[in-house]
């Protein structure tokens, strides 16, 4: 079933529209939420969050691309939860991907954003995505969107993890320097 | 404060364009990125005719050296990408010479290939230099002049013409003849093997290249040797008289898609009897010795003088008597032959990534260099890197009753090498795996701190499993040096094997 038609199921508040939601794109936000949270427990919990979130949230929202949609759902709620957790794995996917991300701060501008600012950044980071090359710009998304780990990348597209690793680094030089262009802040 | 920055460059992450998370989402397989890969390529192809400015750079080469009557058959390699299209259209030969000063080498390569090749084996060295070298030339031969800044023209080692000749049966014998290789793969003591430039790091060294030979061959099954290593299909190879600071070595490099095989040898191989591309001499260069179990294989090549096309080439696994020796020929592709003689061109690693590496042809930047440096002294992401690699072939001396061991050198190694042990940091273990036929015993891991000075000091040694370091470690900075070691199969019948040692460095942050 297409994203379309999932959405008019939603819209007419079909419940059989939660389990075509499951089954397109439960793998891809149980997989960030596994990324994210180190107990299994946190990740059944937030996945039926997950679920409740798209329910009470289409209708008023169509989107165009539900797993754009559904992994962004994941990504909040799986950040709630990693922050009411008081403890903190170190080796959670999403600790990892984080820390690899610091290298693309600029120099110590923390700032609070408004709302257009945050438009912009977002834009800037599109653009930068789309100015990768092919390779990059899937592995980059899949790496610090759907917080796949290294390992499953070069699993899943037959590369060297070394590559994969290379890849990655040169493209968050490339976004560092991007960034500090634009004079952005974070 | 630092943490919070970055959980709002993650969140703005997922806020981005969502028409670019649906297609990574939609992009799950290798054919599939493959497939994404040509087409986003395609958009990004420059305006002009319908093949990329390489292939048009191409046919105005062809044109000219047609016009000019060159002795020389000679185009670009455009077949690599399958898209003879541009060297037909006879418009593309009409690049004016403002035109002409835009495709500097690294945009072209950089439009026509859009890879970001990583420079991490002597394979890609081999095989992007030749293709660097075969542009240099072409664009020398546009030019019509005697040189093109950064590319001297040289006579030939032969004094003149280029030549492969064929190969008699009895090249492949020439080192037992000579008492210095009693069967296949190197032995201790072989002189061969302990010379060249042992342990040296290529990344500041002068690169060099003589002659660049490139043509395409069909790998079947039959090719058990080169099937295994690369795969079967069109096969690009690449062959190439190399100098690496100032020794000079003949490569030859097959690659098929990612997968590549380089073979090397000492001298200028393009001279009679010396273009044979034995597998145990295999980047003896580097010190580095892949997988001698198969024995010794040679690769010959047939070239027609008069038309520099490469005519056959055949695999030859090894005989003890050479005229036994079955011979199995390749499929080489009518018309796929392009070469570059009579010239030199010196490059660096660092210009062959700053053209082929992704960086658009920027200027290279530190950073850059930096993170070149640091690939052979380890990394703090997930995959480990190894920084040297000791060799040791052990045999066991009849005569004495006693196994015997050379130590075969110590060397940096290029940093992605598959068969190399990969070392995984996870949960606070750090687990080890090595594919192929390796055994892995007596892993080690040192730990260490700085001190105020900043210099390392030992904290803790472990032997065996190295796991839990989360749990053994206080919280802070610790810098881990991991030491593997393992051993192949035997390599000489049964009474030689290879042991391995490699060191691989890490830094580790425990948080509270």
């Amino acid at each position: 079933m297409n994203d379309a038609r999932i959405v008019n199921l939603l819209f007419e508040r079909k419940e059989n529209a939660l389990d075509e939601v499951t089954d397109q794109y439960g793998r891809l936000y149980r997989g960030i939420l596994r990324e994210m949270l180190a107990d299994e427990r946190d990740v059944e919990e937030c996945a039926n969050d997950v679920l409740l979130a798209v329910w009470n949230s289409i209708p008023p929202n169509r989107p165009e691309s539900l797993a754009a949609y559904v992994c962004r759902i994941a990504r909040r709620i799986g950040t709630d939860r990693l922050r009411y957790n008081t403890r903190q794995k170190r080796n959670t996917g999403y600790t990892l991907a984080l820390s690899e991300l610091e290298e693309c701060l600029p120099a110590d501008t923390a700032a609070a954003e408004t709302e257009e600012e945050s438009a912009v950044i977002r834009a800037v980071l599109s653009e930068f995505i789309r100015g990768l090359d092919a390779e990059t710009e899937i592995l980059f998304v899949r790496r610090y969107i759907y917080l796949e780990s290294v390992a499953e990348l070069a699993t899943r597209f037959g590369m060297n993890r070394n590559s994969v690793s290379v890849k990655l680094y040169r493209a968050r030089k490339k976004l560092k320097k991007i960034l500090e262009k634009e004079g952005i802040q974070i | 404060m630092k943490k919070q920055r970055r959980e709002t460059l993650a969140e703005h992450f997922s806020e981005v364009d969502p028409a670019l998370l649906e297609r990574a989402y939609k992009i799950e397989n290798r054919e599939q990125l493959a497939q994404y890969i040509k087409e986003k390529r395609a958009r990004r192809a420059l305006p002009f005719g319908k093949g990329s400015v390489f292939i048009r750079v191409a046919a105005a080469t062809v044109a000219v050296a047609v016009v000019a009557g060159a002795a020389l058959t000679f185009m670009l390699p455009a077949k690599i990408e399958g898209d003879p299209a541009g060297q037909e259209d006879g418009a593309l030969t009409r690049l004016d010479e403002e035109e002409e000063k835009d495709q500097i080498p690294g945009d072209v390569y950089e439009e026509f290939f859009g890879e970001s090749v990583v420079f991490d084996s002597f394979d890609k060295v081999n095989y992007y230099g030749g293709l660097l070298t075969l542009s240099e030339h072409t664009k020398h031969l546009r030019k019509g002049r005697a040189s093109t800044p950064g590319v001297a023209l040289l006579a030939s080692p032969a004094g003149g013409g280029y030549r492969v000749t064929l190969l008699g049966n009895t090249t492949e014998t020439s080192e037992e003849e000579a008492g210095r290789n009693p069967g296949p793969g190197p032995v201790p003591g072989d002189e061969s093997w302990q010379g060249g430039i042992g342990s040296s790091d290529i990344s500041g060294e002068r690169l060099c290249i003589t002659t660049a030979i490139y043509f395409q061959l069909r790998v079947t099954e039959e090719h058990e040797f080169l099937a295994k290593k690369v795969g079967v299909g069109e096969v690009h190879v690449m062959i190439t008289d190399l100098s690496i600071g100032i020794n000079p070595y003949a490569a030859i490099t097959f690659k098929n898609g990612e997968r590549y095989f380089s073979c090397l040898t000492e001298g200028r191989g393009l001279q009679p009897d010396e273009n044979r591309f034995g597998t145990h001499l295999y980047i003896k260069g580097f010190e580095m010795f892949k997988d001698t179990t198969e024995g010794v294989s040679t690769f010959r090549v047939t070239h027609d003088p008069d038309t520099r096309e490469v005519l056959a080439m055949s695999w030859v696994p090894y005989n003890r008597i050479p005229s036994e020796a079955p011979v199995y020929p390749y499929d080489v592709i009518e018309g796929s032959t392009r070469v570059s003689a009579d010239m030199e061109y010196v490059f660096s690693l660092l210009e062959l990534e700053r053209i082929f590496g992704g960086s658009n042809g920027e200027e290279t930047d530190s950073e850059e260099q930096v993170q070149r440096v640091t690939a052979h002294t380890g990394t703090s992401g997930d995959v480990l890197i190894p920084i040297y690699h000791t060799l040791w072939r052990e045999y066991y001396d009849e005569e004495a009753g006693a196994w015997l061991a050379d130590e075969w050198g110590e060397a940096p190694l290029p940093e992605s090498d598959a068969e190399l042990p990969v070392l995984v940091l996870g949960e606070g273990d750090v687990s080890v795996s090595i594919e192929g036929k390796g055994e892995l015993w007596r892993p080690q891991a040192v730990v260490y701190r700085k001190d105020e000075n900043g210099r390392l000091v030992k904290y803790e040694a472990f032997n065996g499993i190295i796991e839990d370091l989360d749990d053994i470690l206080p919280e802070g900075e610790w810098y881990v040096a991991c030491r593997v070691e393992w051993k192949d199969v035997y390599v000489y019948e049964q009474y030689m094997y290879e042991r391995h040692m490699a060191d691989y460095w890490f830094k580790l942050i425990i948080e509270s």
